[in-house]
């Protein structure tokens, strides 16, 4: 049953990143940052431990970059990066409460941000300062946004585990 | 047991993280084999983005809609004027294209030929600072090869960068790595189109001595590996001499809209 769980769970971060491509993407268009991977792959994360935190978000990375990215690897290693970020803070203390979570994708996603700079500037890529300013001031709070409007229906649908979550989390860890 | 769990994620993290740059590198060099297996993922993931990319087609068209809503007025205003202005063009076009083939027979130069394209569903977009692509439902099994122009209704929109089996991605122009050899139609002065972090489209290496006028219409020259000539891409919206610099700073507004891409017409040598 376990197994399947998680089995589940990476089907659900794989239809997740299809969705990501398809219509998320496209809202970039009009300024709408939406990250949908890193907030499913943070749930499962929370939900599943950091091992399959850390797998999953290897794998789903390297799917994204084989499906629409230039340089293979970057997504798989910021995603395996966000998963052990938060396995420290969950284990630093963070509590599961929609504040935390707000605090945790926050953290994430700006440690995304500033890694994808920092990786394309290693491999001899432009940046711009004003854009980078920019997109760490909006892309936490547009991810929070889409994080408190889908984590009440993953606790909707995993309420046995979310009830038990603080003493449950530190064995997965 | 908690130390044993931590000391196994650590192990974990740090072989991936090797991994990823190593893939990383590899990539980055370019690889025949990463270029494989990316078509082959492309392939297998296809069907299910054209399906979901159709079902959320709807949103997204009314996403547009809204922007496009406030300038209705404005932009109809305009299009009569150049719909009046192209009317007349196109009268003096088909008599200049019956001389111009006429005196290529009588030289004995190839006619021009008409561009064989196939229309294509864009099923998938992906855009940041470095990247502005979208992905198509043709590939190889279409005729659809690296290299090959993608125009959209108004003008150009980019270039196959990847073929899969039965889909390809396409680089826009609009993305920082695009670069293509451009003319201005009026003077006929080469010069580079390329995109930017911040979207905006530049054309590139024009003199400040050199003529070039805002509204001056930009297609593809001769001189570009892949496109063919006279290809729309956009017109000159804004020229600055910036001091210091021997070019000037030269951006198109690109005919063809990227928002509301959902067909293209991919140029089949």
């Amino acid at each position: 049953m376990k197994i399947i769980n998680k089995i589940l769970h990476f089907l659900l971060l794989i239809a997740a990143l299809v969705i990501q491509i398809t219509f998320f993407e496209h809202l970039k268009m009009f300024n709408i940052y939406f990250d949908l991977v890193l907030i499913i792959l943070v749930a499962v994360t929370l939900i599943d431990g950091a091992f399959y935190g850390i797998i999953f978000g290897f794998a789903v990375g390297i799917l994204l970059d084989l499906i629409a990215g230039d340089l293979i690897g970057i997504s798989a290693l910021i995603y395996t990066l966000d998963a052990f970020i938060v396995w420290r803070l969950v284990e630093a203390g963070l509590k599961y409460r929609l504040s935390s979570q707000a605090v945790l994708i926050f953290a994430v996603t700006e440690t995304n941000i500033i890694a994808a700079a920092l990786i394309r500037y290693l491999f001899n890529y432009g940046i711009s300062l004003p854009l980078l300013g920019v997109e760490l001031l909006l892309r936490p709070v547009f991810n929070i946004i889409l994080m408190a409007l889908l984590y009440p229906l993953i606790r909707i649908s995993l309420r046995q585990r979310t009830e038990s979550f603080e003493f449950k989390y530190k064995d997965k860890a | 047991m908690v130390n044993s769990r931590r000391f196994r994620n650590i192990v974990i993290l740090i072989v991936i993280i090797f991994l990823c740059l190593a893939v990383i590198t590899i990539s980055f060099r370019g690889s025949g084999f990463t270029e494989r297996v990316k078509a082959k993922t492309l392939d297998i993931f296809e069907p299910v983005q054209e399906k979901m990319f159709s079902f959320f087609n709807p949103v997204t068209v009314f996403f547009t809609s809204i922007g496009d809503y406030f300038g209705l007025r404005k932009k109809y205003l305009e299009l009569e004027k150049e719909n009046a202005s192209l009317r007349q063009e196109y009268v003096k076009d088909v008599s200049l294209r019956v001389e111009n083939d006429a005196l290529r027979k009588l030289l004995g130069i190839d006619i021009r030929q008409e561009h064989d394209m196939l229309v294509v569903k864009v099923i998938g977009f992906y855009e940041n600072r470095w990247q502005s692509e979208v992905i198509i439902n043709a590939g190889t099994s279409d005729g659809v090869q690296e290299g090959m122009g993608v125009m959209g209704y108004s003008g150009l929109a980019g270039m196959v960068i990847s073929a899969g089996n039965r889909s390809s991605t396409v680089r826009l122009i609009s993305d920082p790595q695009s670069s293509l050899g451009a003319r201005i139609l009026s003077s006929r002065k080469l010069g580079l189109i390329e995109g930017s972090q911040e979207g905006d489209i530049y054309l590139r290496y024009i003199a400040p001595e050199e003529e070039v006028y805002k509204g001056d219409i930009i297609v593809t020259s001769e001189y570009g590996e892949y496109l063919p000539p006279d290809l729309l891409i956009g017109r000159v919206s804004s020229i600055k001499d910036l001091p210091g610099d021997p070019y000037r700073e030269i951006i198109v507004e690109p005919f063809e809209e990227f928002r509301a891409l959902e067909y293209l017409m991919v140029l089949r040598r």
